[in-house]
């Protein structure tokens, strides 16, 4: 079955519309965005199938052997025939794999596979770590999209979507501003964490104080010293402090933005997205297990009530669950099998 | 293209680099491949959750 020229023609400029959004339009090409999309009813459609489909493509990044390795354009190309245009058609089966692990239809094999286009794809946590030319340092969530457009006289990076967390190189002459959604975050040197949603963005300072403004007037209201309540002000910028919390509703006429103190177990909760190294010494497999369950969006499971005698010492990244059941099937003979879309159960092999 | 991007996390830019072609090129190129994972996505029955 052919689909009709048109469709096929809205899929291609889906395609590279979906590329050019990824990388950020310059404001030509948002106009032409626009107008594309006003052209024809089905190309919201077209479009929206194929951004799903670039961010399903973020499950491959289960692949990488390390966050060190050396990027290889052909590591899924054929052993033999190792020439870059054959590299798109094996792209293919991967993200097979990356769908039926999805769809629960893959089993994990008892040794772990030596070809990678058969090793379980599902990327759990993306997170990605990325050094700014003035040392500042953003943790990218899972999907997030920052820019970065920094001048002489200031530093100005744009959160387009998603959650980040940057820690801002100190630089007095040169402030550093979060653009999200219309609101701005201000700061010279100090951590916080943003996450654009559709209708709001959320702000979080872990280390010293931050600014906000936002486009739309009328919003804020002044925190000038602690303890006072926002009111119905003109758009005074609100500030935040160490351990505050505040969420900026998209709408137009939304209420003052509220700034509450979070306590220090919430804000370890809400960051811990963040990537972070394990250490374990002979520590028991169920406490290694809890430390994964607590980080990540998968549940493990130990099947098996001898596995809690195990103990094990091992470094591991708090988001490379993955890797984690990788080893315990090949090196402690442990089969894991996915139950539901979202749970692992480990047990010994062979029961 | 999609491997450098998707499994290295490289950006348009640093793939272009690395694979020595203009960066529209590696844009275009990413947009092939995207269009032939859709189509295999589509084949396989698997599909934006709605």
């Amino acid at each position: 079955m052919k689909s009709p020229p048109t469709a096929a023609t809205a899929a291609r400029d889906a395609a590279l519309l979906t590329l050019r959004c990824d990388r950020g339009l310059s404001a030509t090409e948002q106009d032409e965005l626009s107008q594309w999309l006003a052209a024809d009813p089905q190309h919201r459609a077209a479009l929206g199938e194929h951004r799903w489909g670039w961010d399903e493509l973020d499950r491959l990044a289960g692949l990488q052997t390390s966050v060190h390795a050396i990027p290889d354009p052909d590591l899924l190309a054929p052993p033999k025939a190792r020439v870059r245009g054959v590299l798109l058609r094996f792209v293919a089966p991967i993200a097979l794999a990356a769908a039926a692990v999805t769809l629960g239809l893959f089993l994990w094999q008892a040794r772990a596979p030596l070809v990678p286009t058969a090793a379980p794809v599902r990327s759990l946590a993306l997170i990605e770590q990325r050094e700014l030319s003035d040392g500042s340092v953003i943790e990218l969530n899972r999907g997030a999209i920052v820019t970065e457009h920094f001048t002489s006289t200031e530093r100005r990076v744009r959160l387009q979507r998603g959650e980040a967390h940057f820690k801002v190189a100190k630089d007095a002459a040169r402030p550093f501003f979060v653009e999200a959604g219309g609101v701005a975050v201000r700061a010279v040197g100090t951590a916080f964490n943003v996450r654009l949603d559709s209708a709001s963005v959320e702000v979080l300072v872990t280390e010293g104080r931050v600014k906000l403004e936002t486009a739309t007037a009328a919003v804020l209201a002044p925190v000038a010293d602690e303890g006072s309540r926002p009111g119905p002000v003109a758009p005074e910028p609100t500030f935040l402090g160490a351990g505050e919390r505040t969420v900026v509703s998209l709408a137009p006429a939304a209420p003052a933005p509220q700034v509450a103190p979070v306590p220090p177990a919430e804000i370890e909760a809400r960051l811990a997205w963040q990537p972070r190294l394990l250490d374990f010494t002979s520590a028991p497999l169920p406490e290694i297990v809890a430390e994964f369950n607590r980080r990540n969006p998968v549940r493990l499971i130990l099947g098996d009530a001898a596995l809690a005698e195990m103990r094990l010492s091992a470094t591991l990244r708090s988001d490379n669950l993955e890797g984690f059941v990788r080893l315990m099937a090949s090196d402690f003979g442990l089969s894991a099998e996915w139950r539901g879309d979202d749970q692992i159960v480990l047990t010994r092999a062979g029961q | 293209m999609v491997t450098l991007r998707k499994i290295y996390g490289l950006s348009q830019k640093e793939t272009a680099a690395r694979l020595g072609i203009s960066e529209p090129t590696v844009e275009a190129q990413g947009a092939i491949g995207l269009r032939k994972c859709i189509e295999y996505f589509r084949r396989h029955g698997y599909r934006l959750p709605l």
